[in-house]
């Protein structure tokens, strides 16, 4: 189990603005405008408790419908053994990007800034997204010396036929309960900025 | 002199090996095993390997000892007791081996991170590194080797604890970085040197994550900043996933075809990592058989390292200005404040602390945890002299802030000391000009070119915007600022207006703070325009609605995005919400096109958009009745019949609370309620809709609303 | 004698010149009809025994009578003869009173009494030709120099000098008249009316009549600060008063002595009498001075221009700003205005970049559409007048720069002399001839060289093509020839480098700053800085918009530390 805080990230701000509709070619924003979202995206960023985790479980068999792990989990999925049948591992990851964002953001939109509240809520879900990515660059440099690389493409439950319930699978391999992370019965995580991952470790 | 200084004087360059894994494994070793566990009940196995890179030509060979630590061996033992003569073992094996070639003791990452970016205590890090260089000297190696260091501070700790236990052998350093010179965690390459290299390695270069082509960049950055031998050790090539398996296949005469090219970028001491062998070695020394590197110029520098970018600066370099009252690179701290706030300091942002000494012991502290090259202010010469063994030590810079220390320093210093005054002394001194010693301000601007006639590469002090704006100019016509970058953005910047609102300056006040979403100016239009005598009812018809209804337009033709929508929105209800009083009194409060009950269904909490469809909806004249998150269909359906609701709009973002959605549908048939309703939320779209036999859809909150009026007009 | 001999004779001992004739020939009663020169061919004799008297009295130089033998002042006698004539005969009769003895004769020629343009109505070639026909008369005759003396103003001083320049290489000596505060008439300064007359070819400057010997000697030092050639004085007897009738001189013979000593300390090489002087003076000065070497002074004001009423030295502690702002180019209001004939705004940028602290004012007058050299001439004129700053000519055309560098009542710059084949061969030449400072490009017929070295070589080219005219690097300044760094980031590196040269060198260099910012923003801040790293480097002069603000702080920052060659 590796478990990485306060991780070092940059600004995600194109993802933000594209999370937000963002058009290069339509959108017109003036300087000042921009200068403002931005400013607001910053604040967001800055509400955000990074933290990653992530685990290698080893593949035992390649069954029809998916896989059966190490760990005794099953995953059903066509999609993802497709994606995956190459690998002999799969490397579990979650991230998230804190509790206090997204409460700020229920009090902006009480208040009636709806705009900032926005604004925070993409940043915080792109900056969770990127956490991600930092964690697959993470693991790649690991395991580099030892010859192994992971997948570069990473596959989240709700995916094409990769069933929300698989949520459960990952959460209880990383022991996400240990983290302050919560999964509902509808398979919700909480804090809301959180994003669970499945990715192959060759 | 240490042996490393010694062999490189004597004979210009050496020669490492390379890959060890793929070797042993050829050798028999089986995967998923701790290699250094296993080559110590199979000794020949790395004696073979280790002859076959002597053979080829190696100078050097690494000990099998990448994952001898503590924390790494931990996953296969139980009896860390045994750490220290492991090593010690793995040691000897190699250097009786060797018949005379040199061995270097392997320390590699414990895959753990330690504080502040993680958990691992930085003290514990260091014991751990100390534990295992201990052994392997125990065990003969002449020097430690310290590689694949992804993170800077595990760096530090592994150099720290490696020179307590190495006493006279060399220790160097080879770190992992990406093709664009950054580790995983951030840290440029030119930061890392600087911090290493005044840390007191021998020796500094890159190992494994790159191909020599890429490798060689970044040398070519670090170089001409360097004051110690370079290292390289590329993979071979890029890594190709073929039938599951992580290949390497750039071969012996390709990879050769770099060494020399590394030679005439400064670096002295070369070999390979993942996917390299005794042949790649063999070309490597072909290549470099009598090889004399061009001479290099040695260029004054000086580079200040964090765990981020360095600040750097040299005669070729932008003067470099160190800030230390205020300004976003210096932050003035005590000691005890860095040590609190690293997180602040080191991750957050990227401050570099100028501490104010003031005791030894917590400066020690202190100065062993953070992970860069901090600057240490200092008042005289007492305190310069207590705190510059302590500046050697961890690598810090010693500000002499306001006289000039009178000691040459000796070969020993490491440490880089910024002397504020004009006269160059010494080596090692770096020298600043303290911008205080200049006593007209208005003399500052011209003084100040006097720093670029005798190359100096540092200015200490507080520049005006106008002094700043001046030494942008300077470097550039210097040739410092190469292509004009810093010129251009500073001075372009502080040159374009930004675009005013004078195009519409005709329109009214009020209809213009919602156009462009200024919720803070709204209050204040809205005032003047009642102080006016407009009536509040005109002002709701003729500027709060019209703008709205331009700012819809805008967003359906994509010109504006979510954020304007949306601030153009609140600065309308919060305009709203200080007329409605107003209409009420006046009786002129306008009907409500209709009445909407919005929830997020059952189980779902996600209420962003739910929200904004409510703001939209409220804006564009509908009453709307919010349930809020996690709401069941009876009560969403009692609610719509008791407040008479035309439209009951439902929002649901996972698949598996969408099938609420089909639970109201069915609750309100069977109560008999006659409400239209509509649907939205990433999950669901117009099938769906159908399929439950709901009454529409929209894909965002303008549609809702066009939706919501169109179905009040049925 | 030749030039170099007169040289030579005023370092080696105190020339005794002679004293007044036309005012002694009066007091000795001569018949006076009309003009004295007419008077003094009625009564040869009283000319000859008076200037025999000064021979051997032990003058080493007599003048001829000729001292309102010019055109102008004779018309007022309604002479209608041959003027050449008449200053042949005159000087005939000197020549053969000074045969018998080693005394030299020298033509003497002065005032028209009228005030030549810009500050009068006489045409400058109107009396460049009235004094050529005096000096041809006097060649003629044989005289063995020139002494152009009483001139009211450094204009007409000008005039005479490049007049006997134009007919020959004898030595010149050129006094003007100045009055108890030290000013011509025309407001001219000594110092102005020195680095001038010096450029022009005079071979020893000074003053002459107006005041007494008192009233000479701060002229004299002030001269003699300014140049290395000769000076000259030829004061008269103290002041003159009315007498019975008779105009007395106040002071005797022992009192105008008694101020000799000083003169002498100045450095003066030269001396005589004029008004209230006679044979008794000169040799009482003989007898005491004239073995006496003249004291050699040893620093002067090198590297200076200037307008008749200042002088402006380049790299000699204060840096020196070339106002850059009258030329047409980009400024369509003053373009239309020059199509006009219109010369408001040259005078409102004459009076703004003075107040900004330009000490020097350069002058362009390119522009499609108008008459260069018309305008040129005009706009010299005007600033002449309302202006005290040395002015520096701007243009590509020759005959332009030869109008004007004729017209000019001072030392002009000349901006500029390049190695290019028709700027050597044809403007050099004409430069040379009216002794302008020069700017030199640092380029040639093959572009604008890109390497500093390559720079240098034109340079030297130049300087030795320059020499051939009598031309030291004392009268150049060298222009850096700045690019700009927006199309090659070296260019301001490549001039640092050359300016650094010059002044290890010791030569003056200048550069036009707002050339390396073409392209930039902000370009004051990066011109301001560029001035300083030049200034670090030993740049002693630059074109530039005074009204800059940033600037002018470097500027004094700059002579606060001093800025020198």
């Amino acid at each position: 189990m590796n478990h990485l805080k306060n991780i070092p990230l940059s600004i995600p701000y194109k993802e933000i603005y594209a999370r937000l509709g963002y058009s290069v070619h339509k959108t017109s924003l003036q300087k000042s405008e921009k200068d403002r979202i931005d400013a607001i995206i910053r604040d967001g960023f800055s509400l955000c408790n990074f933290q990653g985790i992530y685990k290698q479980v080893k593949i035992l068999s390649v069954t029809q419908k998916g896989f059966i792990l190490e760990s005794g989990h099953e995953i059903e999925s066509v999609y993802l053994k497709d994606k995956l049948k190459e690998y002999g591992s799969m490397i579990m990851m979650a991230a998230s990007a804190g509790r206090i964002v997204t409460e700020t953001v229920t009090e902006l939109m009480k208040k009636g800034d709806n705009g900032i509240a926005v604004i925070y809520d993409a940043t915080a879900s792109e900056s969770a997204d990127a956490v991600l990515d930092y964690l697959q660059k993470h693991i790649n440099m690991q395991f580099a010396r030892s010859g192994m690389a992971i997948s570069r493409l990473r596959y989240s439950p709700g995916y094409g036929d990769i069933d929300l319930s698989v949520q459960k699978i990952i959460y209880d391999i990383l022991e996400l309960q240990d983290y302050g992370i919560i999964l509902t019965e509808y398979f919700q995580l909480i804090p809301e900025k959180s994003v669970l991952a499945i990715a192959g470790l060759s | 002199m240490n042996i490393l200084n010694q062999l490189l004087n004597n004979n210009g360059i050496l020669i490492l090996d390379g890959a060890t894994g793929t070797e042993l494994s050829e050798r028999g070793m089986p995967s998923g095993v701790s290699p250094e566990l296993w080559v110590l009940e199979n000794p020949s196995s790395i004696r073979s390997v280790q002859d076959d890179y002597f053979n080829a030509g190696s100078d050097i060979v690494y000990s099998c000892t990448f994952g001898g630590n503590r924390i790494k061996l931990a996953q296969y033992t139980d009896d860390l007791s045994a750490v220290f003569d492991i090593n010690r073992k793995l040691a000897a094996i190699s250097k009786e081996n060797s018949s005379g070639g040199l061995v270097f003791g392997d320390m590699a990452p414990t895959g753990k991170f330690i504080e502040p970016f993680g958990e691992l205590a930085f003290s514990e890090a260091v014991d751990v590194y100390r534990e295992q260089a201990a052994g392997l000297c125990a065990g003969g190696v002449d020097g430690i080797v310290i590689e694949t260091m992804m993170d800077l501070q595990e760096t530090r700790a592994a150099l720290l604890g490696a020179k307590e236990a190495a006493g006279e052998r060399p220790v160097v350093v080879t770190m992992t970085f990406d093709a664009d010179g950054y580790t995983l965690n951030g840290t440029h390459i030119l930061s890392a040197l600087s911090i290493i290299q005044s840390l007191g390695a021998d020796a500094f270069g890159c190992n494994c994550s790159t191909g020599p082509a890429e490798m060689l960049e970044l040398i070519k950055i670090i170089s001409p900043y360097s004051r110690i031998p370079l290292m390289a050790k590329p993979n071979a090539g890029l890594p190709k996933l073929i039938d599951g398996k992580t290949v390497f296949t750039m071969g012996a005469e390709e990879f050769s075809s770099y060494s020399r090219q590394f030679i005439d970028a400064g670096v002295s001491i070369i070999g390979g990592c993942c996917g390299t062998t005794p042949g790649h070695i063999e070309k490597v020394k072909q290549a470099l058989d009598n090889y004399k590197p061009s001479a290099r110029s040695e260029k004054k520098s000086f580079v200040i390292g964090t765990v981020k970018d360095a600040q750097v600066s040299s005669a070729d370099d932008p003067l470099l200005l160190i800030n230390t009252e205020s300004g976003d690179k210096y932050r003035k701290c005590s000691a005890d404040e860095l040590r609190d706030s690293l997180v602040e300091f080191c991750i957050h942002n990227s401050y570099i602390p100028v501490i104010r000494y003031d005791n030894e012991a917590n400066l020690s502290v202190t100065l062993n945890i953070y992970p860069g090259r901090a600057l240490i202010a200092v008042k005289n010469q007492n305190e310069f002299q207590t705190v510059l063994p302590l500046a050697n030590k961890f690598g810090a810079v010693i500000f002499a802030d306001g006289f000039s220390p009178e000691n040459g320093s000796d070969s020993e210093c490491l440490t880089d000391i910024i002397v504020c005054c004009n006269d160059i002394k010494n080596e090692n001194y770096i020298y600043a000009f303290n911008l205080s010693a200049i006593e007209h301000e208005n003399d500052r601007l011209f003084e100040i070119s006097m720093l670029y006639k005798n190359e100096i590469p540092v200015l200490a002090g507080n520049p005006s915007d106008d002094l700043c704006d001046f030494i942008v100019a300077y470097d550039a016509l210097t040739g410092r600022d190469k292509k004009l970058e810093n010129l251009m953005s500073r001075l372009h910047q502080s040159e374009s207006k930004p675009a005013s609102d004078s195009d519409v300056e005709d329109k009214d006040p009020v209809y213009m703070a919602v156009l462009k979403g200024r919720d803070n100016v709204i209050e204040n239009a809205i005032n003047d325009s009642l102080k006016n005598g407009t009536a509040p009812g005109k002002i709701v018809d003729e500027y709060l609605i019209p703008a709205i209804n331009v700012v819809g337009d805008l967003y359906e033709k994509k010109e504006y995005f979510l954020p304007q929508l949306i601030m153009s929105a609140d600065t309308m209800r919060k305009g709203f919400q200080i007329l409605e009083p107003l209409l009420a009194a006046e009786n002129s409060s306008k009907s409500k096109d209709g009445l909407v009950v919005i929830a997020t269904v059952k189980g779902d909490i996600h209420d962003i958009g739910k929200n904004i469809v409510a703001l939209m909806l409220r804006n564009y004249n509908f009453d709307v009745i919010d349930l809020g998150k996690d709401i069941d269909d009876k009560t969403i359906v009692d609610a719509a019949i008791a407040n008479k609701a035309d439209i009951i709009a439902l929002s649901a973002l996972m698949t598996t609370t969408m099938v609420q959605m089909k639970t109201v549908v069915e609750t309100a048939v069977k109560a008999g309620c006659k409400a239209r309703i509509i649907i939205g939320g990433a999950v669901v779209d117009q099938n769906y809709c159908n399929e439950i036999g709901a009454d529409g859809y929209s894909s965002d909150a303008m549609e809702a609303v066009k939706l919501a009026q169109r179905l009040i007009q049925v | 004698m030749t030039r170099e001999e007169f040289a030579q004779l005023c370092l080696k001992k105190t020339v005794i010149l002679d004293g007044s004739t036309g005012i002694e020939l009066i007091r000795r009663e001569m018949k006076v009809t009309g003009s004295i020169e007419s008077s003094i061919l009625d009564s040869p004799d009283m000319l000859n025994e008076l200037q025999r008297q000064y021979c051997e009295a032990g003058a080493d130089i007599i003048l001829t009578p000729t001292l309102g033998a010019n055109r102008v002042k004779l018309q007022e006698y309604s002479f209608d003869g041959s003027v050449r004539e008449l200053n042949r005969e005159l000087a005939s009769l000197s020549l053969k009173t000074a045969s018998s003895f080693s005394t030299e004769v020298f033509g003497n020629i002065s005032s028209t009494g009228r005030f030549i343009e810009p500050f009068g109505d006489l045409l400058f070639d109107d009396a460049v030709d009235y004094f050529r026909e005096q000096a041809e008369g006097l060649l003629e005759a044989g005289v063995n120099g020139f002494f152009i003396e009483t001139m009211i103003d450094l204009q007409e001083a000008r005039a005479a000098l490049i007049a006997v320049r134009e007919l020959c290489e004898l030595p010149a000596v050129v006094c003007l008249s100045f009055d108890k505060e030290g000013y011509t008439l025309n407001g001219s300064s000594p110092r102005s009316a020195v680095v001038s007359l010096q450029s022009l070819g005079a071979d020893a400057v000074g003053c002459n009549c107006s005041t007494g010997p008192a009233e000479m000697i701060p002229i004299i030092q002030k001269m003699a600060t300014c140049t290395k050639l000769p000076l000259v004085v030829k004061p008269n007897a103290g002041l003159p008063s009315l007498k019975s009738g008779k105009t007395v001189y106040s002071m005797d013979k022992n009192e105008f002595l008694s101020y000799i000593p000083n003169f002498h300390k100045s450095g003066v090489s030269l001396i005589g009498g004029c008004c209230g002087t006679d044979p008794g003076f000169i040799n009482d000065i003989a007898v005491q001075w004239s073995n006496k070497v003249p004291l050699k002074r040893e620093s002067f004001m090198a590297s200076a221009i200037a307008s008749h009423r200042t002088i402006t030295q380049f790299g000699a502690g204060n840096f020196t700003l070339i106002g850059e702002r009258i030329n047409p180019t980009g400024k369509k209001d003053f373009q239309k205005q020059l199509r006009e004939k219109d010369l408001t705004t040259i005078e409102i940028f004459a009076s703004e970049q003075q107040e900004f602290g330009a000490n020097v004012l350069d002058v362009n007058m390119g522009l499609s559409g108008i008459d260069e050299r018309e305008m040129m001439l005009k706009t010299i004129s005007l600033l002449s007048r309302i202006s005290p700053l040395p002015l520096c000519i701007d243009s590509t055309r020759p005959e332009v720069i030869e109008s004007a560098l004729k017209l000019y009542p001072g030392r002009a710059l000349v901006n500029s002399i390049s190695g290019e084949k028709d700027r050597l061969e044809i403007t050099l030449p004409i430069a040379a001839k009216y002794g302008a400072m020069l700017i030199i490009l640092p380029l040639d017929d093959n572009g604008i060289p890109a390497t500093f070295e390559a720079r240098v070589q034109v340079i030297r080219k130049i300087i030795d093509e320059a020499s051939k005219y009598g031309y030291t690097t004392d009268d150049m300044v060298i222009d850096g020839l700045v690019m700009t760094i927006s199309s090659d980031q070296k260019a301001a590196k490549t001039t640092l480098d050359l300016i650094n040269w010059c002044a290890d060198n010791g030569i003056n260099s200048v550069c036009g700053l707002s050339n390396v910012s073409f392209g930039l923003p902000q370009r004051d801040i990066v011109n301001s800085a560029f001035l300083a790293l030049g200034a670090q480097r030993g740049l002693t002069s630059a074109i530039a918009n005074p009204s800059s603000e940033r600037l002018r702080k470097i500027i004094s920052s700059i002579n606060r530390k001093g800025c020198r060659i």
